[in-house]
Parts: C-alpha cells; sequence; structure tokens
C-alpha cells in the first residue's frame, strides 16, 4: 500500500484515548481488514464501540471508514471482490462467523446510505417493507403500528400521516432520508450505520436529521460516517479518525477535537488537510 | 450531358479558388496576423467556398430533380396548343356521332344495375339470402360493361384516325398529330410518348416506337432543353462568381467566420435528419392514398373492411371474371395476428424477462460477458431460418403430439407453431431490453433492501422488478409490435386460410401474410384485391405506431425517474 510522503513511513500503531463514558460495549472489532481484490482498503482496524452512544467516523475520502461501516453489516458480502478478515463482535457474537446469516445479522443492524433510497412504492410500503419480509407483524393492525411507531421516531409521522400511500419519492430529500430512517427502525435493529446521512440535504434538513440523531441515540448504537467535522463534534460521543486505510485514533469526541494524540488528527481537524 | 459536367467542374474549380481567396484575403486583412482574425483562416476559405458553392450546386441539383419535367411540359404544352383545331374537330365528330352517345347512355345504365347488384350482394351475405345469385347477375353485368367499352373505345380510335388524316403532311401538321396523339392518349401512355421522344431526341436508351409524331416531339424537345441546361449552366456559374464577390467584400479581421460555417454545418446535419424524417413521410402517404383508392373502390364500406367476418380477394386474372369484386372483411387477419402475437409473447414474455432478471442480478461477471452477447446471437438469425425450422421441425411436432392427444383435425402448419417459433425469436429481443432496462435501476435501492435483511429474490421482486416495470413494459411492447409485424415465419408455418378461429392449432393467417399474397406475382395494380394489401398495411402501420408510442412515452417516463 503506497503511502503519502506527508507522514512518517513507520506506520505509527492507532492511538487510543482512554474511554470516559460508562456504556457497555456494543460493537468490537479485532484486527479488521478488508480487501477490495489486490486493493488492501482496510487495514487493521481494532475498536470498541459503545451502546446507547453515537460513534463518528471521520476522515478524508478513500480513508476507509464507509467500508469499515460495511462491515459491520456485512454488506460487503454483495461485493464480488471483497474479502473481510478480522473479528467483528456484537454483543459478543461473531458477526463473520460462518452460521451468521447475513440477511438475519442486517435485520438487528440497520443502515441509512448517502443518497436517500426510497423503494418505488408507497410510504406506508416502505416502512412496511422490512416487517414484512422478516414477519415481524401477523395482523394489519400490528403492521399499522410498527408503521406509526417507526414513523413517529423518525420525525415523520406529523407530515405524512394523511398520505401514506403517496410514492416515498415524492418527498423531499430530508424527509425521504427520515423515511429511509424510519424504515430502519421498523425492524427493530439493535445497532444503526448511517453512511453520510445528510451529504445530500441542505442544513435545514441536516439539522433535523442530526436532532434526530441524537434523539435516537436513547435507545440504539448508532454508528456515523461523516465528512463534517462540525457534525462529528456535534452529535457524536466518540470518535474515530481513519486516514490511508487506517484507523489513527479513537476516543471520546471531546478528546479527539480539543486534544488529538497524533500529528494526522491535528492536521485533518484543524482543515490542513482532507 | 457535356454541359452539365462542365460546369460542376468549372463550379469545383470556383469553389477551391474562393476557399484559397478566403484564406488570403483574411490574412490580408488582419496584416498577415492570424491570431488577430476571429477565427482561424481555413474558416474565412470555408465560408468563402460555402458562398461560391453551395447556392450554385443547389440550383443545379434543383435543375436536375425537376428540369426534366420542366422541359416535357413545355415542349408537350406547346404541341398541344398547336393541336387544338384537331381537339375541337375530334370533339364535335363525338358529339355528333348518335351511335356512340347511346353506347355512353347504355354504359351508364349498365354500371347504376351493377351497383344495385351489388347492394343486394352485400345484403344477402349479412342476412343470409342467396348471395350467389347477385354474384353471377354482378359477372354478366360486368362483362356487358367490358364489351360496351371496348366498343366505345374502339369508336373513338377511328374517329381520331381520321380527323388525324385531316391534318397536311408538312411540319406544323406533323406537330399538330403529335400534340393531339399525346393529348388522347392515357397517363401511362402519356409517360411512353415521352420517354420515346426522349430516347430519340437525347440517345436516352433505345425508343420503343419511331413514328413521325415521336420525331416531331423529339425535335419539338431539343430546344427547350438546350436552352434550360445552357442557361442553368449559366445562372449557375454567375451565382458562384456573384457569391465569390459578395462574401469576399465581407471579410474584416473580426468577422465571424467560423461562426457562419458552424450555422452552416448545422443546418446540413438538419438536412439530413429531415430526409430520414421526410422519406417515412413518403411512405406514409403513399400507403394513405392508396388505401384511399381502396375504400373509394369498395365504395367507402370502411366499416366492413375493419369489422367485415370474411376474408377472400378473388384472385382476378381477368378484369371480367366473376366474383372479382372479392369480400373485405379483414377481422380474421386481425384476430390471426392477434393469436399468434399472443401465443409468441406468452412464449417471450416468461422467459426473456426471466433470463434478464438472471444476467443482470445472478450471473457472474464472467458468466454475463458471454452469455448475453450469445443470447443475442439468437436475434440475428434471419427469420426464414426460424421460418423453416417452424415449417419443418415444429409444426409436425406439434402435429403428432396434438393427434397422439385425440385430436384428430390437427394440421402441420399452426397458429401455435408459428407463434411459438416467433416467441422464440423474440426472446432475446425483450431480454436484452429488460436487461439494460434492470440494470439502469440504482444499486443503492438494491443496497438498501439488502440492508434492511431482504434476500436477493425478495429483492427482486419486491424493489427491482417495480422499479424497473414502466422500462420493462415498454419493451414488451416494442416486442409486440416486433412480433405483429412479423412476416416470413407466419408465411411459412401459419398457413394461409383467413380462418376465424381461437384454436390456436387451426391455421390462420396474419395482416403481413396477406399483404404477401396480395402483392406477390403478377397482379393488376388496380384491382381493389390489390390495392387492400395497401390498406391493411396502413392498418398494421397505425398498430405498430400505437404500440411504439406508448411503449416509447413508458420508457421515457422510467428514465426520467432515475437519471
Amino acid at each position: 500500500m503506497s503511502m503519502s510522503l506527508d507522514f512518517p513511513v513507520d506506520n505509527p500503531p492507532t492511538r487510543y484515548h482512554p474511554l470516559t463514558t460508562q456504556l457497555p460495549i456494543k460493537v468490537a472489532t479485532d484486527a479488521v481488514s478488508v480487501r477490495y481484490g489486490d486493493k488492501l482498503a482496510l487495514e487493521d482496524v481494532s475498536l470498541e464501540i459503545p451502546d446507547r452512544a453515537v460513534t463518528a467516523c471521520i476522515g478524508p475520502s478513500g480513508c476507509g471508514k464507509s467500508t469499515f461501516l460495511r462491515c459491520l453489516n456485512r454488506m460487503n458480502d454483495t461485493i464480488d471482490t471483497a474479502r473481510v478478515s478480522g473479528s467483528i463482535r456484537i454483543d459478543s457474537e461473531e458477526v463473520n462467523g460462518r452460521d451468521v446469516d447475513p440477511v438475519v445479522l442486517r435485520a438487528r443492524v440497520g443502515m441509512v446510505f448517502q443518497k436517500p433510497n426510497p423503494f418505488p412504492k408507497s410510504i406506508y410500503e416502505n416502512v412496511a417493507y422490512g416487517p414484512r419480509i422478516h414477519g415481524l407483524a401477523e395482523t394489519k393492525a400490528e403492521l399499522d403500528h410498527i408503521v406509526e411507531t417507526s414513523l413517529i421516531k423518525a420525525g415523520l409521522w406529523a407530515e405524512v400521516a394523511d398520505r401514506l400511500h403517496h410514492p416515498g419519492t415524492s418527498l423531499s430529500g430530508g424527509q425521504q432520508q427520515r423515511l429511509v430512517i424510519a424504515r430502519a427502525i421498523a425492524v427493530n435493529p439493535e445497532v444503526i450505520l448511517m453512511d453520510e446521512p445528510c451529504s445530500a440535504l441542505d442544513p435545514i434538513a441536516t439539522a433535523r436529521i442530526e436532532e434526530l440523531i441524537d434523539e435516537l441515540r436513547e435507545n440504539y448504537s448508532l454508528i456515523i460516517v461523516t465528512h463534517s467535522m462540525a457534525q462529528a463534534a456535534r452529535v457524536s460521543q466518540m470518535t474515530a479518525f481513519f486516514h490511508l486505510g487506517k484507523l489513527v485514533e479513537y476516543g471520546p469526541t471531546e478528546e479527539i477535537f480539543t486534544n488529538p494524540l497524533d500529528q494526522r488528527t491535528q492536521d485533518y481537524i484543524t482543515g490542513r488537510f482532507g | 450531358m457535356q454541359s452539365s459536367l462542365f460546369a460542376v467542374l468549372a463550379l469545383l474549380v470556383l469553389t477551391a479558388v474562393g476557399f484559397l481567396i478566403g484564406r488570403r484575403r483574411a490574412v490580408a486583412a488582419a496584416n498577415g496576423r492570424a491570431s488577430w482574425l476571429h477565427s482561424l483562416p481555413n474558416y474565412y476559405g470555408y465560408y468563402l467556398a460555402l458562398w461560391t458553392g453551395l447556392p450554385a450546386f443547389i440550383l443545379l441539383a434543383l435543375y436536375g430533380l425537376f428540369g426534366a419535367s420542366l422541359v416535357n411540359t413545355l415542349a408537350l404544352g406547346e404541341l398541344e396548343r398547336e393541336a387544338a383545331p384537331l381537339i375541337r374537330e375530334y370533339e364535335a365528330q363525338l358529339a355528333r356521332d348518335p351511335e356512340y352517345q347511346a353506347l355512353a347512355e347504355e354504359t351508364l345504365q349498365i354500371e347504376a344495375e351493377a351497383l344495385s347488384a351489388r347492394n343486394e350482394m352485400f345484403r344477402a351475405e349479412r342476412e343470409g339470402g342467396d348471395a350467389e345469385r347477385y354474384l353471377r347477375a354482378l359477372g354478366t353485368l360486368t362483362a356487358q360493361r367490358n364489351e360496351i367499352a371496348a366498343e366505345r373505345q374502339a369508336r373513338r380510335d377511328r374517329v381520331a384516325v381520321s380527323v388525324a388524316a385531316r391534318a397536311p403532311h408538312t411540319v406544323p401538321g406533323v406537330r399538330a398529330r403529335a400534340g393531339f396523339e399525346y393529348w388522347r392518349a392515357p397517363s401511362e401512355r402519356r409517360e411512353l410518348f415521352i420517354s420515346d421522344a426522349r430516347a430519340l431526341a437525347f440517345n436516352e436508351g433505345l425508343a420503343s416506337r419511331n413514328t413521325e409524331e415521336i420525331r416531331a416531339a423529339a425535335l419539338a424537345l431539343r430546344p427547350w432543353e438546350d436552352l434550360f441546361r445552357w442557361s442553368a449552366a449559366g445562372v449557375a456559374l454567375a451565382l458562384a462568381v456573384g457569391g465569390l464577390a459578395f462574401a469576399r467584400t465581407r471579410i474584416r479581421a473580426g468577422f465571424r467566420a467560423r461562426d457562419r460555417v458552424e450555422g452552416v454545418i448545422g443546418l446540413a446535419l438538419m438536412m439530413t435528419s429531415a430526409i430520414a424524417i421526410l422519406t417515412t413521410l413518403g411512405i406514409v402517404f403513399s400507403l394513405l392514398f392508396e388505401s384511399i383508392r381502396f375504400f373509394a373502390s369498395i365504395d367507402w364500406r370502411i366499416h366492413e373492411f375493419l369489422f367485415g367476418l370474411h376474408w377472400s380477394p378473388q384472385i382476378a386474372i381477368r378484369a371480367d371474371q366473376v366474383g372479382q369484386s372479392g369480400a373485405f372483411g379483414a377481422v380474421p387477419l386481425f384476430a390471426g395476428t392477434a393469436l399468434i402475437t399472443l401465443i409468441a409473447m406468452l412464449v417471450a414474455a416468461p422467459i426473456g424477462l426471466m433470463a434478464a432478471i438472471y444476467l443482470s442480478e445472478y450471473a457472474s461477471p464472467r458468466l454475463r460477458a458471454w452469455a448475453k452477447p450469445a443470447l443475442e446471437i439468437l436475434a440475428g438469425v434471419p427469420t426464414v431460418v426460424y421460418g423453416f425450422f417452424a415449417l419443418l421441425t415444429v409444426g409436425p411436432f406439434l402435429r403428432q403430439v396434438a393427434m397422439m392427444l385425440g385430436y384428430e383435425d390437427a394440421v402441420t402448419q399452426s397458429a401455435l407453431s408459428a407463434g411459438l417459433v416467433m416467441g422464440v425469436m423474440i426472446i432475446p429481443f425483450v431480454s436484452s431490453l429488460s436487461d439494460d432496462v434492470i440494470n439502469a435501476v440504482p444499486q443503492a435501492l438494491r443496497d438498501g433492501s439488502y440492508a434492511m435483511g431482504a434476500t436477493k429474490s425478495e429483492t427482486v421482486r419486491h424493489v427491482v422488478f417495480p422499479a424497473a416495470l414502466p422500462g420493462i413494459v415498454g419493451a414488451l411492447l416494442l416486442a409486440v409490435s416486433r412480433a405483429v409485424g412479423e412476416t416470413m415465419i407466419v408465411v411459412m408455418a401459419a398457413g394461409q386460410g383467413a380462418n376465424l378461429t381461437a384454436n390456436p392449432l387451426e391455421s390462420v393467417t396474419t395482416i403481413t401474410v396477406q399483404i404477401v399474397m396480395l402483392l406477390t406475382g403478377d397482379q393488376e395494380f388496380d384491382s381493389p384485391k390489390t390495392l387492400s394489401a395497401f390498406a391493411l398495411g396502413l392498418v398494421l402501420f397505425i398498430m405498430t405506431l400505437i404500440l411504439n408510442i406508448i411503449a416509447l412515452r413508458v420508457v421515457q417516463r422510467f428514465r426520467e425517474r432515475y437519471e
């Protein structure tokens, strides 16, 4: 793997801040590496992600943060050339284990993408999609209930209650993103992954989503990839800084932003590169 | 000929000179510093060359297109005017001839009788009366009318000969006779007369006759032709020189030659696309006009054509043959077309769609790389090959199966065998288009579904397929319009009987097959039988046009949503 000339070639190990939160650990990774064909996209990432908190992954483009996110719900399985090694445990259960069905795993680990991607169905059907395929509702009333509570949790209910059967694509970008979050919540996940959830949205919609993320923290472990350092500072409790496929530094957000241990982290958060 | 060749060569030289002058002039206008010019020096050359060559070549092209017919009209118009006394004499003699007038009366009467007989026949056919009787009566009447028509023609010819004989054997006399002959000739004879005269006058091929009158017409053509040739060449050269001089004065350092040349290029490209569109329009209009002739020949009973249940356009070898008017109820053809198309789509839609889903969602890139072209090769097999596959393999096989199952009347040429094979033919069409549409569904939708914990087939059924549906419908409609228009397989494998049936094991016939049957071989080109082919063609065209419009609209809406 090629290294940028700005940095020492001796490849220093990840710097960890002492954990200040008292929360239980939800996700733990150990020496996770990902290859796309011959290209090493992620190298030797080990970290522990707390439950009921927001963990932000930051770093310049191509640093591997999205790849890391996609390891956690095995979305990399859908790419033929991807090879994942190392250990990922959710509640001490191995994610990459042979006996783990990725389909069941993905019901536990929801994901929200960069661009809102509602299905070409009605708002109701979008949210009902997960419960339907996983058989979570026995009756129509139960399904209605799941849809309603999910939309309420995603803060969208008030806006769409009177037009549940309009197409999901008829909503605005910010509403679509909240619809997608509602869709993810509907299957009752434990972890929610968000891959730059606000990068396609305007500032007002972004603020709305950030508020929502903060509310969701009550019940879920959230892991969010973002390009905006301000966003990471605003919404997250933990921050992981990735660079060139490596985890450079990991710790409580306050510590990372006020007292970075690595020069590269310092340079990145002060806007010197990236 | 030489004059035109000379004009073209001179124009080419002038155009080249114009290019050079344009360049030189532009560089001179900028005091030798090409960078001061608005455009590159070559553009000034092109600009001048265009002004020199374009108007002149357009003029020559117009002359080439319309020159000959203009010359013919003028020259023969001259002769016809000189023949005016003969024409007056001829008409006066016919008007005075009591027997000729009596024949004319009789014709009118017979035609009225024939019309009522025909109406009676159609009524009898509808109400189940004795249509045969009227058909026979109609045949007799037709024969009578033709006999009288021949007699009238003979009488007219005799009068014409005696009138023409009175013209003196001088040059003006012969010219008047030529004009008279031309005036009397029906349109196709007129064309022959003109082509013979041109052949003699300009050595354009061999003349079929060489009479005094044709020689006179040839001599009358020559001065007009010379006049037009030389004036066309002269005007073209004058235009070229004029254009050169005019454009030369416009060249300045700041003159936007590049924009002008770009404009001409744009115009030229527009013309080429206009040619494609105009050709289509021309075909449509010729279909339309021939169809109108057909409808006129069946007395505008369009509803009988569109909704009639009986199709038997009798083969009229002689114009006076009994029953030559035939029955033109096209419903059996529409039904046959619909039946075969339905069978074909029942084969092609599921197989093609599932193949497309497999190729785009399940197959590995390596497999896809050779499987898709392999499937598309099916589309490259000539339809006639499918035709004999249907006729020699599928047809007999289906017949045997049907007979084994106890259906004794099975025939080799059936709607089923044609439909099945046509379906196979359309599979690559459906699969290739649907595959493109499915691939155009954004990966984000699939990821979204997988991230919800959906399996591959759930994702395909609930997300990918609904998202691609409009495009798939478009693909299917395009496939239907191909099936409707397909000819060769049905000609060979479906039989020719115009049966009105929904039984796929019987032989049926389609619109396209009937068009082939009506127009191949020796045919009279103005009998209702042949003209009905154009009406069928028009119906077919309108059907496929509507299907294509719907399909394109649907596909377009799909594109708007995802791009």
